[in-house]
Parts: structure tokens; sequence; C-alpha cells
């Protein structure tokens, strides 16, 4: 590497600067400690900072993708809970309906049942009531017919009739009809 | 005017001697430390916040480590990770050197054969000792290919030795030569400009063609400048793939 070749005396005029040897070591010498110096800083200084903000980055991505996931995941949870709490609700309200359906028509019925109760015991009194009017009207047509005989008879014919004898014939008369 | 080679020129600006070797601070000297200076700037500048979310600067940094950790992944593997910081270097180095070049003024340190054969030598010995302390005796199955008929290996390894010691030779001629011819072209063009313009009338208007040549050979060497880099850096990585996994 010490070769100094000084064949060329006037560098520059002729040939190439690049061929002329007595440059060399100089060029050399600089190279190999600027290169050296330039190495060392690369390595101590420049890549290691590199080397860590590019890991620093990686793991950062890699834990906000691990916090995404498990958001993700909670929030599915949560969606879950919320739609089972929904059906429960629905078939809670849906089975309210149903029994409180049933109650309003058990308490109609009964009601019905009431009123059909009622009305006929009150429709069975009123034909009683009929009856027996019926029956007293009945009983006391014989006296009021023979009574009306024995004052038609003496009006149109003059003849004094015992009443007793017209309610007699008269009571014989209607028990034909009666009958019927 | 100066001629197209004039932009290669050592100029000493102060003259040192360390331990009877020649340690001149050349135009060349400067550039490499105006390399380091801004490559330290840019790198540890754009991570002074560190910031989760990055900034451009930051985001560019990032970038530049995520291309050559790739580059790294890729073309030596896993076990290369402990390489990265060299390789990185070497990449930023090149890179910083090829596009400090493309300042107006400026000298181009990769332009140099003795600059970019340093480099691959560097490489080339590196990766031929680690080969060995790797693998021992074991790193020599490199240069005989398994699957071969036994009678070619008297064509094939002679083969692959020839191209494993040109690998030193054609990894620094590249860059140098690249880095050369594109600085000429830009030099050889701008002096047309120069002197066409300096023709009259006619020479100013014809002087438009190799002006718009340039700004189009400006963007190629922009271009170039990072493709060499790149270049530089991956083929490291495929030597040093080598010495780690030699049968092949």
């Amino acid at each position: 590497m010490a070769q100094t070749h000084t064949e060329v005396a006037d560098h520059g005029q002729g040939g190439l600067p690049q061929f002329d040897a007595t440059t060399f070591e100089s060029q050399l010498v600089w190279l190999f400690l600027s290169f050296i110096v330039l190495f060392v800083i690369v390595s101590r200084m420049a890549l290691p900072r590199v080397t860590k903000v590019l890991e620093e980055r990686e793991e950062r991505i890699a834990t906000d993708l691990d916090t995404a996931e498990r958001l993700r995941k909670e929030a599915e949870d949560v969606k879950e809970a919320y739609e089972a709490s929904v059906t429960e609700a629905r078939k809670k309200a849906q089975e309210t309906i149903l029994a409180t359906k049933e109650s309003i028509q058990a308490d109609i019925a009964k009601a019905q049942a009431e009123l059909d109760a009622t009305l006929g015991a009150k429709a069975a009194e009123a034909e009683a009531r009929i009856d027996a009017a019926r029956a007293e009207a009945l009983a006391g047509i014989d006296q009021v017919a023979g009574e009306v005989a024995a004052a038609l008879v003496s009006k149109l014919a003059g003849i004094e009739v015992d009443s007793k004898d017209t309610t007699k014939a008269a009571k014989a008369a209607l028990s034909g009809v009666k009958g019927a | 005017m100066a001629g197209p080679l004039e932009q290669f020129k050592i100029t000493p600006y102060a003259e040192m001697e360390v331990a009877g070797v020649d340690a001149s601070f050349t135009n060349s000297s400067l550039w490499m430390v105006i390399v380091v200076t801004s490559l330290t700037v840019f790198l540890v500048g754009g991570m002074r916040k560190s910031a989760l979310v990055p900034g451009r600067w930051q985001a560019m940094v990032e970038m530049a480590y995520e291309f050559v950790a790739n580059m790294v992944k890729e073309n030596v593997g896993r076990e290369g990770k402990q390489y990265f910081p060299f390789i990185f270097t070497l990449f930023m180095f090149v890179l910083g050197g090829n596009l400090a070049g493309m300042l107006p003024y400026s000298f181009t340190i990769t332009s140099h054969i003795i600059v970019t054969l340093a480099l691959a030598l560097v490489v080339f010995a590196g990766v031929t000792l680690l080969g060995f302390m790797k693998h021992g005796a074991g790193f020599l199955k490199l240069f005989v290919p398994s699957g071969v008929p036994v009678p070619l290996y008297l064509l094939i390894v002679p083969v692959e030795v020839l191209s494993y010691f040109t690998r030193p030779i054609s990894l620094s001629v590249r860059l140098f030569a690249n880095m050369m011819a594109g600085h000429i072209m830009l030099k050889v063009f701008a002096g047309f400009v120069v002197s066409l313009g300096a023709a009259g009338i006619l020479g100013a208007g014809a002087a438009v063609l190799p002006f718009a040549f340039n700004i189009f050979l400006v963007g190629l060497e922009l271009l170039v400048a990072f493709l060499q880099a790149y270049v530089f850096a991956i083929l490291s990585c495929i030597y040093l793939h080598d010495a780690l996994h030699p049968a092949h």
C-alpha cells in the first residue's frame, strides 16, 4: 500500500488523474479514516435508534391490534347479552298478555254465569207470580159469573134467583173451559 | 477552459505526513469529510425525535434502513444480520459519494479507482476471511460446484477460481468507470454549451441542444449514482452469502 510511484511528476496534464499513484496514499488514508468514522457513527448511533423505533412501532401495532380484538369480543358479548335479554323480555310480555287474556275471559264467563243465574231466578219468580195471579183470577171467576148471571136474570126476566145456584151452574160450565 | 478530466484532479490543500505516510488533506479528503458529515446529519438528525409516527425526514432514514435491511435479508439470509451495519455504511458511503459528485464544483470521491478498489478489496478480503473462519477448508467447496461430471472439474474449478479473484476488480472498476464516464459526459456537453455560446447568435441558438441533453444527463447520472451504490452493496451481499454458504 505504501508503494510510491512517481512516474508522473506533473500530474494533471496527460493521462487520467485517477492513475496518478502519488495521490493514492493520501486518498487511502482519508478513505479509511472517514469510512471508519462513518461506520462507528452508523453502527453505534444511527442504526440502533432506527431499530428501536421500528421495534417499538411493531410492538405498539401488535398491542393495538390485541386491544382492538379484545374490544370487539367485548362488544360482541354485550350484543349477545342484549339480544338474550330482549328475547327474554319479549317472551315474558307474551306470557303476561296470555295470562291477562285468560283471567279476563274467566271473569267475563263468571259474570255471564252470574247474570244468567240472576235472570233465570227472576224469570222463574215472575212466572210463579203470574201463575198465582191466574189461579186466583180463575178461582174468583165462578162467583163473579154467578152473580152476573143472577143480575142478568132478574133484570131481564124479573125473576129473583139465588146467586148460589147461578154460581153452581157457572162453575159447572167453566170446569170444561178450565180443563182445556 | 478546463478539460473534461480536470475535475478528477487531486488538489492538496494542506501537505501532511503521519509516520512517513502521506496524509495530505486534499479536495478528495474534503469531500469524504463532507459526505460523512452529511450522512451523519441525515441519519442522526432524522432520528432526533424517534417518533412513533415518523415525519418526512425520519421516514427517509427509515426507508434507507429498511431498503438495506431487506437487501441483506434477501441476499444473505438471517445470519447476515450482524453484517448489516457494514453493508449499510458501505451503501450510504458510496451513495453519498456518488450524489455529492452531482453538486456543481464538487469532487466525486467514487470516480477514483483507488477508492473503489480499496472498498472492493475490503469486501473481498473480509468475505474470504469470513469464509475460511466459518467453514475452514470447506470454504473451498465454493470452487467445486456439486452435480457436475468429474472430467468437467478440470475446466470448472479454474474458471470458478478465476471468477472469484476477479470479483474485486469487476466490483471496483464498475463503480469507478460509471462515475468517471458520467462526469466526463456531463463536462463535455457543458463544454459544448460554452463554446457554442461564444460563437455568436447562431451558436447560442444551437447551444440549446447540448444544454437540453445535459439536463437529461443529470437525471440519468442521479439514477446511475443510486444504481451503482445499490449494485455495489448487493454484490457485497452476494459475496457474503457465498462465504456463509459455500456449497451451492
